[in-house]
């Protein structure tokens, strides 16, 4: 009898459970047919606290005021070390099928994306006039074919600096314009910048020209515009041919203007750190965010900024690129996901990175206005931005050619092996790799 | 006699499936077999696949094309060889030194004690510190070691730049941070051994090294084997020092197997070939355990 009861009293139980829970979904069936919340989350690869981070977060908060029954998530999963901790976690999410709506991603990488049908072409979504505020070279970075598929408020561009001091003291003149400056138009041609190097070397005593020589992603950064502005390509329209490009006229003149920098003593074998601030280098190519360092910590130092020496007349490049946002297919409402990428990239978003980060603003209208980029010499770091060639290859196997260039140019700088055998051997690196895309 | 022993042998099986000890197994099992055994698995049926990290919807079947080409890649050599260096680097000279420093700090007194701490120290170190520790100590232009050869008039050394030096230089380091676990195993094996043994040898007139030969190292051939085989299965895994200190350079000098297939994987997405490297890496640690516990089993019989 006893049993009896208590197996009642579970049932009765059980039914009553039941019960609730149908009523509660159907309440909540009712109110999401009243008001669908639509949940949309973003990825980025910089923390909270960053000026990026930071953008991100207010720009979100701001869509959802802006749109009702929107829900912005902004996740901020840190990259470590040449991007890996955000890229492992992107990666795990293509492999599992569990892509947030809207990533950041380098700009490099966009063809790779594209070719796994992962990105959003953005411009079956924006019109026109949204894409005419970008400048020229953020929508050419996030284009592959005819379509754009990731954008940025700002974007970077290294310079070359050079000590004003030691320039004097050496001899060299400065080239200069009506107003002064060392413009776009006056940089100088690989002779010239040999001729000049090598009066430097003699004055310094030491090799008068810094470089960064370890194999990174920093030579197809910061060095591969020396290449490209002979005219010279990594590898044709398609990213994957090297035939005629890699092992062209053209690439082995720049490579041997870069080869006969480390033979004649004017760039170091090695990375000498410092270099440039403790006056041991005359020239160097460094980062942008080294000017801040320049000012606050070497305060005697008397730097200012040049032009990419360039190889053929009409064909100056510089470098460009930085960490772009894209939608993903993934999203459930493309629209909207689109959108929200522009919202993260707008005009906002490049007043506020420019204050605050010291980036260029990656909008036609904020150039004129923009404080930190009106004068010489920072405004040639805006010039030839605007104004230069952008040729990293844009390819789905960008990491091989990353490497097979860090490869080269490691070669060259170690004296390992002749131009030829090291072109041959990167050429075939890219080949390998290429040949499973084609 | 042999069929007798054979059913004893099975009976005891099944008493130990059905007596529920077998229970006490589970977690572990559980573990090895989501950790290990599963992705050891996956790892074999990719490398017969062109599995792309970005198109995980579209693998393709390609048999052993991914094993011919690692037969052809002159990368995948090279990291190879440079993992078998690394071996013959390090692995002697750490079963040796490891085994001599046990020696000197065996015996019980207040100074071991400062020796033990001092000497385990590294190895509580993460590998990550040990690496940018001796990164900045053997930096060509402020590193301590060259301002001292500069100073004796040497000419600087290019301790990570130099293709020459770099993977000796590598080596060096996982061996001083390595070294110190293996001494540990050995010291807790020397300290097992009775003392009464080493009284005995002196009252028949044995020296130093005949002692050593004839009592300490029959003592302790167990535990150096262990030693000599978690070494060498250990050094064939090197992957984080050639990534921090060098990144596999210079001109790939350094690269090691396990970071050869770790760039293969993560950053040309090649899931498919890289998983054919690991089955090859998995199969040569297998080997190579098991021609050592031959080896030794064959000395003792």
């Amino acid at each position: 009898m006893k049993n009896i009861i208590s197996f009642l009293m579970i049932l009765l139980i059980f039914l009553a459970l039941v019960a609730c829970s149908n009523s509660s979904n159907n309440a909540s069936e009712n109110s999401d047919a009243e008001e669908e919340v639509k949940e949309l989350e973003v990825w980025v690869h910089v923390p909270a606290d960053d000026p990026e981070g930071e953008n991100y977060d207010v720009r979100a908060k701001e869509f959802e005021e802006a749109h009702e029954n929107v829900d912005v998530t902004v996740e901020h999963i840190v990259k470590t070390g040449g991007g890996s901790g955000y890229n492992d976690r992107v990666n795990a999410a293509i492999t599992t099928g569990e892509l947030p709506d809207i990533i950041a991603l380098e700009s490099v990488y966009t063809a790779s994306y594209t070719d796994s049908d992962i990105l959003l072409p953005l411009n079956e979504y924006l019109d026109e006039a949204t894409f005419d505020s970008y400048l020229d070279t953020i929508i050419s970075a996030g284009s592959v074919g005819d379509n754009i598929y990731a954008l940025q408020s700002f974007d970077l561009s290294s310079p070359v600096f050079y000590n004003e001091d030691l320039f004097e003291e050496a001899g060299i003149e400065v080239p200069a314009d009506e107003n002064g400056n060392w413009t776009l138009d006056l940089a100088w041609s690989y002779e010239e910048f040999l001729e000049n190097a090598r009066k430097l070397k003699d004055h310094m005593g030491q090799e008068p020209v810094h470089m960064f020589t370890e194999n990174n992603g920093w030579h197809m950064y910061a060095h591969s515009p020396i290449i490209f502005s002979n005219d010279a390509r990594m590898v044709g329209e398609n990213g994957l041919d090297t035939e005629g490009y890699l092992d062209s006229n053209n690439t082995k003149e720049a490579l041997q203007f870069i080869d006969t920098l480390f033979r004649d003593g004017i760039v170091a074998s090695t990375t000498r750190e410092d270099a440039f601030a403790l006056e041991e280098a005359a020239i160097s190519f460094e980062g942008p965010w080294m000017v801040d360092v320049f000012e606050n910590e070497y305060p005697e130092l008397n730097w200012s900024i040049m032009p990419y020496p360039y190889g053929k007349d009409g064909h100056q490049s510089a470098p460009h690129g930085s960490w772009y946002i894209a939608a993903t297919q993934n999203t459930e409402y493309p629209e909207l996901s689109a959108e929200l990428v522009a919202h993260l990239t707008n005009k906002d978003s490049a007043v506020k990175m420019e204050e605050e980060a010291g980036l260029i603003p990656g909008h036609q209208e904020l150039l004129d206005s923009s404080e930190t980029y009106s004068d010489y010499p920072r405004k040639l770091m805006l010039d030839q931005l605007v104004n230069t060639n952008h040729l990293k290859p844009k390819s789905p196997i960008f990491p091989v050619l990353e490497d097979a260039l860090g490869d080269i140019m490691e070669g060259i700088a170690l004296d390992n092996g002749s131009l030829e055998s090291l072109i041959n051997d990167a050429k075939e690196k890219v080949e390998r790799e290429a040949d499973r895309f084609k | 006699m042999h069929n007798l022993k054979q059913k004893m042998k099975q009976n005891k099986t099944l008493d130990f499936i059905f007596s529920g000890k077998i229970l006490f197994l589970l977690p572990a099992f559980t573990l090895i077999s989501i950790f290990v055994i599963y992705p050891l698995m996956l790892a074999v049926g990719y490398s017969f696949t062109d599995y792309y990290l970005l198109k995980p919807n579209d693998i393709s079947f390609v048999g052993f094309d991914n094993y011919m080409e690692i037969a052809y890649d002159k990368y995948a050599k090279k990291a190879f060889f440079n993992s078998a260096k690394y071996v013959i680097y390090i692995v002697p000279l750490q079963v040796i030194l490891s085994l001599f420093l046990a020696t000197l700090i065996a015996k019980k007194s207040k100074t071991n004690t400062l020796f033990r701490t001092a000497f385990f120290s590294p190895y509580i170190l993460s590998i990550i510190v040990v690496s940018l520790l001796w990164k900045n100590i053997l930096d060509p232009n402020s590193g301590i070691v060259n301002e001292f050869l500069a100073s004796l008039g040497f000419a600087k050394q290019e301790f990570f730049s130099d293709p020459n030096l770099a993977l000796p230089t590598i080596s060096f380091i996982i061996l001083w941070q390595g070294i110190s676990f293996q001494m540990l195993i050995l010291m807790a094996a020397l300290q097992d051994i009775p003392s009464s043994l080493y009284e005995a040898a002196s009252m028949e007139g044995a020296n130093a090294w005949q002692k050593f030969k004839h009592i300490t190292l029959p003592s302790i051939k167990g535990q150096v084997v262990f030693v000599l085989i978690v070494v060498t299965t250990g050094t064939f895994k090197i992957i984080i020092e050639p990534l921090v200190l060098t990144n596999g350079g210079p001109q790939g000098s350094t690269s090691s197997i396990l970071l050869y297939m770790f760039e293969q994987g993560t950053r040309y997405r090649q899931i498919g070939y890289s998983s054919a490297i690991t089955v090859i890496f998995a199969f040569i640690l297998i080997f190579i355990a098991f021609v050592q516990r031959k080896l030794v089993k064959e000395e003792e019989g």
